[in-house]
């Protein structure tokens, strides 16, 4: 088929004008993805200095006791509860 | 006929009908129905957020005993509270707090009522669990209404508002479903920030007493040679308590001799700050609807005592979705800078009442 200089011109204007719509649409409606996250609890010791990290269970609050200290045997304090994002 | 002729006609063709459509009209309607399309598609995801919120509502209800936990959801999901006139601006701070305590009590003693056995730890969560879901119902019913005014009236220019809305609306009922989560299983959120400050100077502190007023906690100690009254919302449920009344009947009980008052909250960061960035300033930081402001303001301005404010910056959806850990680590520092402005701006033996303002869940006293 040949065509002349004009139609190659529109032709060209379409696709174009297409791929722009195309891509404008996709970057509308593509949704971003939601980090994943899970929840820790900080334990500390109430006498000496050690601090250890665990998955949170239900029922953890902060100032809750929970647990022995492995170090010095006394009782460990939940000090903090966060949401740490799991790297991809 | 040659190729470039009918190639020719067809181009004539496609003009000619986009030039018929832009005259009558019928662009806007073809881009009202992909509007229409694209709101609605939304429109089903909050729906579905509103049915699962209810659900596990309903779930968590049933595991605790309640009887028919349906109907009574049904009944509670629609449930408002309305303003007091404006106009008459007497006396409005009174009203407010009546048609704000009426409406706490109702879904209080609602729980009480569907839940005679569970404890208070697990109406609170519940509690705030309705609201959550009371919130993503509302918003469902709100966006459902303006679609369906928008292709009744083919009002193309509200349907046009509403679809430019939409990402803000989906970013905001989705907070609200994450949050749920955290409801739910009572761990801490965003705004449990002041609770935890509040928890981490009484760690730090020697108590000397202990007291529970309006599901508001009052701890009495020393810290750094200063008598500190600390106050917090009675944990590890999911409560906010009454801080401003609680801390201006602490006031008037010391007789307005207090030295310094600190309030910390978390508050909403601008586009371009960071998450966990500590401000300093002076004030009430509290967001509540106004009694609770107000009452610190007032007792703070009787007896002219320093009404200082730390807030720590986060938006809408960290500050009701599990606490990460960035914020965390700003309320550990909020902590120090609480100790640092008491030691700054009071002598030793003063007396300093620090309010920890938000959600206590997740986090005792």
């Amino acid at each position: 088929m040949n065509f002349d200089q004009n139609t190659l011109v529109m032709i060209a204007i379409v696709v174009v004008i297409v791929a722009t719509v195309v891509k404008t649409l996709l970057d509308v409606y593509r949704r971003p993805k939601e980090p994943v996250t899970v929840v820790k609890t900080l334990l500390k010791c109430t006498k000496c200095d050690y601090i250890q990290e665990v998955d949170y269970q239900q029922g953890d609050f902060i100032g809750l006791l929970k647990g022995k200290c492995p170090k010095c045997s006394s009782t460990l304090k939940v000090r903090g509860i966060y949401a740490i994002e799991l790297k991809k | 006929m040659a190729n470039s002729s009918w190639l020719d006609y067809i181009w004539q063709l496609v003009f000619i009908t986009f030039f018929i459509m832009i005259i009558t009209g019928t662009n806007q309607r073809i881009q009202m129905k992909i509007w229409i399309y694209d709101i609605r598609s939304k429109l089903n995801v909050i729906r579905s957020y509103a049915e699962s919120s209810r659900a596990r509502i309903i779930d968590a209800l049933r595991k605790l005993g309640a009887q028919d936990p349906e109907y009574s959801i049904a009944k509670y999901i629609d449930f408002f509270a309305i303003s007091p006139v404006e106009i008459e601006p007497i006396d409005i701070i009174k009203r407010l707090d009546h048609i704000l305590r009426t409406e706490e009590r109702a879904i209080k003693s609602f729980f009480e009522k569907l839940l005679p056995n569970a404890g208070k730890y697990e109406r609170s969560l519940l509690e705030s669990s309705l609201e959550v879901a009371i919130v993503l119902n509302y918003l469902y019913k709100v966006i459902r209404h303006y679609i369906l005014l928008g292709e009744k009236q083919n009002n193309w220019v509200l349907i046009m508002q509403l679809q430019l809305q939409m990402p803000e609306v989906m970013k905001v009922a989705a907070t609200y479903y994450k949050a749920l989560d955290a409801f739910m299983s009572a761990k801490p959120v965003g705004d449990s920030i002041g609770a935890i400050v509040a928890y981490r100077l009484i760690e730090e502190s020697d108590v000397l007493s202990r007291k529970t007023v309006e599901d508001t906690a009052i701890v009495e100690a020393r810290l750094d040679s200063r008598r500190v009254f600390i106050v917090k919302a009675e944990g590890p449920g999911s409560n906010v308590g009454k801080p401003g009344k609680v801390l201006s009947d602490l006031v008037e009980e010391l007789s307005g001799n207090v030295d310094l008052v600190i309030t910390v909250d978390a508050a909403l960061k601008l586009e371009g700050e960071e998450d966990g960035e500590i401000s300093e300033g002076v004030g009430a930081a509290i967001g509540d609807p106004g009694p609770e402001k107000i009452a610190i303001e007032r007792a703070a301005a009787k007896y002219n005592i320093p009404l200082r404010a730390l807030v720590v910056k986060m938006d809408l959806a960290s500050a009701l979705k599990p606490l990460k850990k960035e914020l965390y680590e700003a309320a550990e520092r909020a902590a120090d800078y609480v100790k640092r402005l008491i030691v700054e701006n009071t002598p030793e033996n003063a007396t300093v009442i620090v309010a920890g303002i938000g959600n206590t869940v997740g986090v005792t006293q």
